[in-house]
């Protein structure tokens, strides 16, 4: 059954279709995978224009929703969570338990080039410039965790202006770039130290630490690439989940 | 004449050119080049890598002929090349140039290979500074600093030849 849109709602049409379609996509009514109609079908189902339906197709694209694949159509992301419980959870500046107790010193930051696995994490290719910040975080007089980020020069030139001690990159991103995140993929793993890392934590090469690294997306872009990597000492990486009410 | 024309006129933007910083390997500035100079389909001539510090300074700069010159192996004799143009049959060792040592001198810091950044121009300065200092500093590119800290861009002998030819040959 096709939900109608109200024209006599306040509410702008992109936004009603917005969620019209949004709801198909958590109802399962659209899974996971599979390709959406394509516009000229969507104009005639819900006797919108063309640019209405393109631009509540936008939003979804840049919410994490759909995908588009260039010559093949749009489609319902498969990374989209589309069973079990929701939970949010906020941003912080960095993700450790007793995180008022930490302190930043920006130890780096700088432009280069992204070679091998960074050009690939990034999708672009290894001839575009991107800036390399490297920020590491105290708690009391150790070195607790150590910041790596990647960030392709055109997404945020003005980054390399900003002061980062007092603000967020995403911060930074969001508001003097305009740069709207809408997901973030995070994956966990144990790494053994570089030398260059070693030095800086104050730890023989090769010592484990927990590797988190975060790719930041803004729709299908990805913006920026997070690396963390936090030793073994009195404080654990920590990330809390709120139920969605 | 030239000297009316002055450095903003003629300078490049920094993004023309590869950047990485001083930590960087000589294997990786090869990988650099090649992702940049080779395999793409659009570069600026000179063939430069900028050189940069943690708080993104320009330290210096690097070319293939640098890089060339820094994986070269000791083990091969260059005194023999004195004979090469004289005697026809001296034997020279070509393939022991670059040999397995190479690889071993490509894991140096480029901080060792490169021509540090000594030199600079103001916007405001003339072409013709940047000329002489070109020529007589053999630099592959000349950056230039604002109000004496801002790097802002770089000048090549491509613009500055145009400009000085000009007027030498203008009727």
């Amino acid at each position: 059954m096709v939900e109608l849109i109200s024209r006599d709602e306040h509410e702008k049409l992109y936004l009603q279709l917005y969620e019209i379609l949004k709801k198909k996509i958590e109802n399962q009514e659209w899974k996971a995978g599979t390709q959406i109609p394509t516009e000229e079908q969507l104009c005639n189902m819900f006797k919108v224009s063309r640019a209405t339906v393109r631009n509540a197709i936008l939003e979804l694209v840049r919410q994490g929703y759909l995908i588009r694949q260039q010559g093949k159509g749009t489609f319902v992301n498969k990374d989209y969570i589309e069973s079990g419980i929701i939970f949010t959870t906020i941003l912080k500046p960095i993700f450790v338990n007793n995180e008022t107790n930490y302190k930043k010193s920006v130890a780096t930051k700088t432009v280069m080039m992204p070679l091998d696995i960074l050009s690939n994490e990034l999708n672009i290719p290894e001839n575009r410039h991107i800036i390399y910040i490297k920020i590491l975080w105290f708690n009391e007089k150790n070195v607790s965790v150590i910041q790596e980020s990647f960030i392709p020069i055109n997404i945020c030139p003005q980054l390399l202006e900003e002061d980062l001690g007092a603000q967020s990159i995403i911060d930074i991103l969001e508001k003097k770039c305009g740069i709207k995140i809408t997901k973030i993929h995070n994956y966990f793993e144990i790494n053994l130290l570089n030398k260059e890392l070693a030095l800086s934590f104050n730890l023989p090469e090769n010592h484990p630490v927990i590797l988190l690294t975060q790719k930041v997306f803004s729709g299908d872009t990805v913006v920026f690439l997070n690396k963390i990597y936090k030793r073994d000492d009195k404080d654990k990486l920590f990330i809390a989940f709120q139920r969605k009410l | 004449m030239a000297e009316r024309k002055i450095v903003r006129d003629i300078m490049l933007e920094l993004f023309e050119y590869p950047h990485i910083p001083y930590w960087f390997s000589i294997e990786q500035v090869i990988k650099v080049m090649k992702a940049s100079f080779i395999q793409s389909q659009k570069h600026t001539d000179p063939l430069v890598v900028l050189v940069f510090d943690e708080k993104y300074n320009l330290l210096g700069t690097v070319t293939p002929k640098d890089v060339l010159k820094g994986i070269t192996s000791s083990n091969f004799n260059s005194s023999v090349l004195s004979h090469v143009t004289v005697e026809e049959k001296t034997e020279v060792d070509w393939n022991s140039l670059f040999g397995e040592e190479s690889k071993n001198l490509a894991q140096k810091p480029v901080s060792e290979i490169m021509l540090p950044a000594k030199h600079f121009v103001d916007p405001l300065d003339p072409v013709t500074k940047a000329a002489y200092l070109m020529t007589n500093l053999d630099l592959p590119v000349l950056p230039v600093i604002e109000d004496k800290k801002k790097l802002v861009g770089v000048v090549r002998m491509f613009e500055i030849f145009d400009i000085i030819s000009d007027e030498i040959i203008k009727k």
